[in-house]
């Protein structure tokens, strides 16, 4: 649908058309003046024809005098020639001739050099069924006597006619294969544009697995997707290496914090078997709590971070599971409704459509939403309600299910939203706060495995709406 | 718990320092626990002695484990496995729970969190196909879906329902937020509010209010149990 659109505009379907234009031009004029030369030789040697006639008629008038000139324009219009003879007088009146009037001017046309065209009409002395065209000049004898001599011109322009034809239906040939090569070049081109575009999409998506395959020779397009496949190998090896890391800071650092994790709440269990009685042991107890609780919290944010990275990086296999927007939403927001209310607030939960169905990960989608619930509890205005809402946005590169959270604390200024959303970026007013700085980078990298984004905005009169959109569309 | 009825754990894991940890914690709180180092001694372990559970590393020598408990259960294995690691993605989870895991425990975890999973587990076995669950003068009509203390009819949410169901099959032991989470909630992350500290509060509003013996505990620092005040 949006390819056929596009093989107009494909520079291979520009590029031939350029030159179809350009050498239809060409042709064009090449055949334009061949018609024209074609013309002249023929008016030639037709007008050639007159000018033999008027010079036998001025040396037969000038020996013979008019009488034997009277007998010889009869006979030669009774010939049955197809050439038109009228002699007349001074005042114009018909002396002799196979033409029975002097055709009106209105009814001819006069060149610059006196030649005139007329047709000559049916009831004349020549037996011919249709209207005749005819050229020729009128000869002027003497004083008192011209002959009009023309010949007939149909043949001539019945030539002219099939050729000025035989060029036309040329040059639609012409338009037509031009035209029929400029698409079957635009589409192989097109083909082999879509083919590289949808491996480099599926590579995008963390499939890279996927190669460019093109049929056809070395040519640049089989250069250019030879380049692209070394390039996926190289970062295949770059992303496994990474995620070899991951994996290995994973084990090797998480193993030790967790078994130290371990050791502390080992040695709380021995203290309160212990003897040691009253205050002191109570204050080691507590103190060894605290402790595990930061080491908690420092795995914590490791994970968080861990996460982050696999879904920046695509590691994180999509599965393509079916999974229900409104399910999702209505399921998470009643894990929180109570937590709000418990605020002294509503969770205003408001879900457009019945379902919502697209292909993603169930745990991934409510964490995200879960980050923007949290977040609005924790930087809202307390007391005030949150909103939770669901709905379906047409843009024009798809389908979009948009998540929208909103709060009505003193919100993110426009200039610090973008910033808000990068790795460890904790905003001033709440960088006391607990957190790692990581939540919304955290969202972000959600949407977009989810082929959307996450988007902040302004809620009036004050807050954040905090929006998470989801590609609807399988890809 | 009774010392005639011992529960014996297999403990497959390399780290010598997470199994004496989990080796001293599970022998202090009555389980008989034998440990291997690798998955091909795991494997021959399990198939030659009578476990009622196996803790299973992911990250072994020799065999991992997923490779190792798949080939247990090919071979007729039934006994509950509990999957360690490092591993947290959702796709490593549904990797453990295909190859035949029961439970899948991301470390880091709390000791805490690993003996009341193990006690989920080891008596999950029992009582499956009830119609019916009761605590004292509290009971559950699984069937009609119903809750009864001391004769009242209490109203309840549907999730209260499934929240106040899995409490009360585990009665006596440690619940905790995280099982819950995951088992009532169907969530696998950790949310840094108290979302389920205020489930619970509502829920124990409705069943220990307006009555004189609390039935719902908090156990600090761990999680929650359902029991009765003299048990």
């Amino acid at each position: 649908m949006a390819r056929e659109r596009s093989l107009f505009q494909t520079s291979a379907f520009r590029g031939a058309l350029v030159y179809l234009v350009l050498f239809l031009a060409v042709t064009g004029a090449t055949l334009g003046f061949l018609y024209n030369e074609m013309a002249r030789a023929l008016s030639r040697s037709g007008d050639a024809l007159i000018w033999q006639e008027a010079a036998i008629v001025s040396r037969l008038h000038a020996t013979q005098g008019l009488d034997t000139l009277k007998d010889f324009v009869t006979a030669r219009g009774d010939a049955g020639g197809e050439v038109v003879y009228f002699l007349a007088d001074g005042l114009g009146a018909r002396l002799a001739g196979n033409l029975s009037a002097f055709p009106a001017p209105d009814e001819t046309s006069r060149t610059s050099d006196d030649w005139i065209t007329f047709n000559v009409p049916l009831d004349s002395a020549l037996n011919k069924t249709d209207a005749l065209p005819v050229r020729g000049r009128v000869i002027v004898l003497d004083n008192d006597l011209a002959l009009l001599v023309a010949r007939d011109i149909e043949p001539e322009r019945a030539q002219l006619l099939t050729m000025a034809r035989m060029f036309g239906s040329a040059m639609l040939v012409l338009v037509l294969i031009g035209l029929a090569g400029s698409v079957f070049m635009a589409r192989r081109a097109l083909a082999r544009v879509d083919i590289i575009s949808d491996s480099l999409q599926d590579i995008m998506q963390g499939r890279f697995e996927t190669r460019v395959t093109l049929t056809g020779r070395g040519d640049e397009m089989t250069l250019l997707a030879d380049r692209l496949n070394d390039m996926t190998t190289r970062i295949k090896k770059l992303m496994s290496a990474m995620r070899e890391v991951t994996d290995n800071i994973a084990h090797d650092l998480r193993t030790p914090l967790n078994r130290l994790r371990g050791q502390l709440e080992n040695t709380r269990v021995q203290i309160s078997k212990t003897d040691i009685s009253g205050t002191a042991a109570e204050a080691m107890g507590d103190q060894l709590t605290q402790s595990i609780h930061d080491i908690d919290m420092l795995l914590e944010n490791f994970a968080a971070i861990l996460s982050l990275s696999r879904l920046e990086s695509g590691a994180v296999a999509r599965s393509d599971v079916e999974v229900d927007l409104a399910m999702v939403v209505a399921d998470i927001a009643e894990l929180y409704e109570p937590v709000v209310q418990d605020t002294g607030a509503r969770l205003d939960v408001l879900v457009h459509g019945k379902s919502a169905c697209v292909s993603g990960e169930r745990t991934l989608i409510s964490q995200a939403i879960a980050n923007l619930l949290e977040n609005a509890l924790k930087y809202g205005a307390t007391g005030e309600n949150i909103g939770l809402e669901l709905s379906r946005r047409q843009a024009p590169d798809g389908v979009f299910y948009d998540i929208a959270v909103r709060d009505c604390g003193p919100g993110i200024a426009a200039a610090d939203r973008e910033r808000a959303m990068a790795r460890f970026v904790r905003l001033e007013p709440s960088r006391h706060l607990p957190g790692s700085g990581i939540g919304l980078s955290l969202v972000q990298a959600i949407a977009q495995v989810h082929g959307g984004g996450l988007v902040l905005s302004g809620n009036l009169p004050h807050g954040l709406v905090a929006t998470l959109s989801v590609s609807a569309g399988k890809r | 718990m009774d010392a005639t009825e011992k529960i014996n754990v297999l403990l497959v894991e390399d780290d010598d320092a997470a199994t004496a940890l989990i080796e001293e914690t599970l022998s202090g709180i009555g389980y008989r626990v034998s440990c291997a180092q690798d998955g091909v001694t795991g494997f021959d372990m399990a198939q030659a002695g009578n476990y009622d559970i196996l803790i299973v590393d992911r990250m072994l020598p020799k065999r991992d484990g997923l490779t190792m408990v798949q080939q247990l259960r090919a071979a007729g294995q039934n006994a509950p496995v509990l999957f360690l690691s490092a591993l947290g993605e959702v796709e490593d989870r549904v990797a453990g729970l295909r190859a035949g895991g029961d439970d899948y425990l991301v470390k880091p975890y709390a000791i805490s969190e690993l003996t009341a999973r193990l006690e989920a587990l080891a008596r999950r076995q029992a009582g499956k196909n009830e119609t019916s669950l009761t605590l004292a003068d509290l009971s559950v009509d699984l069937v009609a879906r119903t809750v009864m203390r001391a004769g009242e009819p209490i109203d309840m949410q549907p999730r209260e329902f499934v929240l106040l169901e899995y409490l009360l099959r585990n009665q006596g032991q440690i619940v905790t937020r995280r099982m819950l989470l995951e088992n009532v909630w169907n969530y696998q992350f950790d949310p840094q509010t108290n979302v389920i500290d205020v489930h619970i509060s509502r829920l124990r509003a409705k069943i220990d209010r307006d009555f004189t013996s609390p039935l719902l505990h908090t156990i600090r620092g761990a999680g929650y149990m359902m029991r009765a005040e003299d048990g």
